[in-house]
């Protein structure tokens, strides 16, 4: 694993990092209560810094994913003041007459443009600790402190109305991180209560608990949705926990039923998951990240021992491929994630020494 | 003023309380001296300042001087209890051979077991985070504290040792302006 470059983005701590899905684009959430956003290009252009809205640290941070390819690109922001901020840019001048997607890509990656605060979202009791959209990019998952998970449905064409569509208590602790599979409507959140809990809409389309995953033995940090090159009835969870140790959770999606049924007859399909195994142990210290490449199908993970590890599956069975101690000098590292740059994949991190890294594996 | 939750707590006085042997310092301190005094003489000879006499060597020698239990006792020792007149120290909710260093190539663990002064001290998470804010901001990057509640000493000890040792519940502690308040009341008898 070699460092290709190194931005010093934050004074404090970077809690989070995103990528956008179709242009160069990478955002912070830092401690210092603001969030950047750079090009992710050779470059490494700074180009808006997002601030004077939240009072305290900026926890999570996510691109919603575009509807097509002309889309202007949307952020949402979740902070420690208990409140989501959704971001975008106006649209630029001439943004009509664009055609080529290196145009579009040029119009939107200029630092003049202005990003603005389309909307505030309250409804959080205290510290929100991650934000998540859809595939879709139609629905905003958020967790907090306050032991629940909401959902938001929001127009894309104008980002102005985010209504909660569900509150889910099922946690017994704070949430700590939410997450949506890839390509279907079913949102996993992890949380100090140590399990992982699997939601899905029922036959009367509202969100309900389908599924719990038991097995950690510390609060459960993160998970990420396996993003399978072609579709099949499993489903794939891998999680990160304080108990030093990575998981991999298998479920079955559940067969569409009989709408024509009378709801009092019909009942919510529970998916069945189960612990599929546990990678080999290389964390000596709590396991804070990690991200499940779509490329390759390799895990990522880093934590408070300041180290990244790299997991292979051959034939089955999880290899440690590769890792990297003192990724971040002495810092804890909070955040991982594939990305592309250059057409590349590369790994990037995000530590408590403000530093973003870029990696080459 | 409430009734404080532990009225009568035992109470060591200062000077029973474990302090480092004085043996070694005075050397150190005529070491530096005669750094001092070498490096000045090299300057009225006119000759370049040969590194190994430069400062900056002799506060590199510092900082490989690893960090011992009693130093991180000298830390915390004196941080006031949140309801008494009185040190963690002198209440013995913290103790030298509670103390236990670690070191590995890249981090030093710091794992420290604290004695609440009655089972169901509700000040525990109090007193445990003035002791991680104390260390946060004492210590080298390269430290983790991990902070226990020493078995059997406390009611919840599983739920409390599972707050102190959050990261995100002690950052977000961290900016709860009414808590630091009351944590910096706690530190302002530190030296």
């Amino acid at each position: 694993m070699q460092l290709l470059h190194s931005t010093q983005a934050h004074t404090g701590p970077i809690w989070s990092i995103t990528t956008h899905a179709t242009l160069p684009l990478i955002a912070t959430a830092s401690q210092d209560k603001t969030s950047k956003i750079y090009s992710l290009t050779s470059h490494h252009n700074l180009l808006t810094i997002l601030e004077k809205t939240h009072t305290r640290s900026v926890r999570s941070i996510a691109f919603k994913p575009p509807l097509d390819n002309f889309d202007l690109p949307v952020l949402a922001a979740g902070s420690f003041d208990s409140t989501i901020s959704i971001w975008g840019i106006d649209e630029p001048e001439f943004y009509a007459d664009v055609e080529s997607e290196s145009d579009h890509e040029r119009i939107i990656c200029d630092p003049n443009n202005e990003w603005n605060l389309m909307a505030l979202i309250e409804g959080h009791e205290n510290e929100v600790k991650s934000v998540a959209w859809n595939h879709q990019g139609n629905l905003l998952a958020s967790c907090s402190r306050d032991k629940t998970v909401w959902i938001w449905e929001t127009d894309q064409e104008t980002l102005e109305e985010f209504e909660c569509i569900a509150v889910l208590n099922d946690h017994e602790h704070d949430v700590k991180y939410v997450c949506w599979h890839s390509t279907r409507n079913i949102l996993a959140s992890c949380s100090y209560d140590d399990t992982i809990r699997i939601y899905a809409e029922d036959d009367d389309d509202e969100f309900a608990c389908v599924g719990v995953l038991n097995g950690h033995e510390g609060t459960v940090w993160s998970c990420a949705f396996e993003n399978p090159a072609t579709p099949t009835d499993k489903i794939r969870l891998a999680s990160v926990s304080d108990d030093l140790t990575v998981r991999v959770w298998v479920g079955t999606v559940p067969e569409h039923s009989d709408k024509q049924l009378p709801s009092s007859i019909r009942h919510n399909k529970e998916m069945v998951w189960e612990q599929e195994c546990i990678l080999p142990q290389a964390h000596a210290f709590p396991i804070y990240s990690l991200s499940w490449s779509a490329t390759t199908g390799k895990i990522a993970s880093c934590g408070s021992d300041g180290k990244i590890v790299v997991y292979k599956e051959v034939d089955g069975t999880w290899e440690v491929e590769a890792t990297h101690e003192a990724s971040h000098g002495v810092s804890e590292v909070n955040c991982i994630l594939w990305g592309k740059l250059d057409d590349k994949e590369i790994l990037i991190t995000g530590g408590d020494d403000g530093c973003v890294n870029y990696w080459q594996v | 003023m409430e009734e404080p939750i532990n009225a009568n707590p035992t109470i060591l006085s200062l000077a029973q309380l474990p302090k480092r042997q004085e043996t070694g310092s005075p050397f150190s301190t005529t070491l530096s001296a005669n750094h001092k005094l070498i490096s000045n003489a090299l300057k009225l000879s006119l000759l370049e300042e040969e590194d190994e006499y430069s400062e900056e060597d002799i506060d590199s020698d510092e900082e490989e001087d690893p960090i011992d239990p009693q130093e991180i006792f000298d830390l915390i020792s004196t941080i006031s209890d949140p309801e008494h007149p009185l040190t963690l120290g002198q209440l013995a909710v913290v103790n030298l051979n509670d103390i236990e260093i670690n070191t590995s190539k890249y981090l030093t663990e710091v794992v420290i077991r604290i004695t609440p002064t009655i089972t169901h001290c509700s000040l525990a998470t109090l007193i445990g985070l003035g002791i991680k804010v104390r260390l946060i901001r004492s210590l080298p990057g390269k430290f983790r504290v991990k902070l226990l509640i020493k078995e059997g000493s406390h009611q919840s000890e599983s739920q409390v040792n599972k707050q102190l040792n959050d990261k995100e519940r002690v950052a977000a502690a961290c900016e709860n302006e009414q808590l630091i308040e009351v944590i910096s009341r706690m530190l302002a008898t530190c030296v």
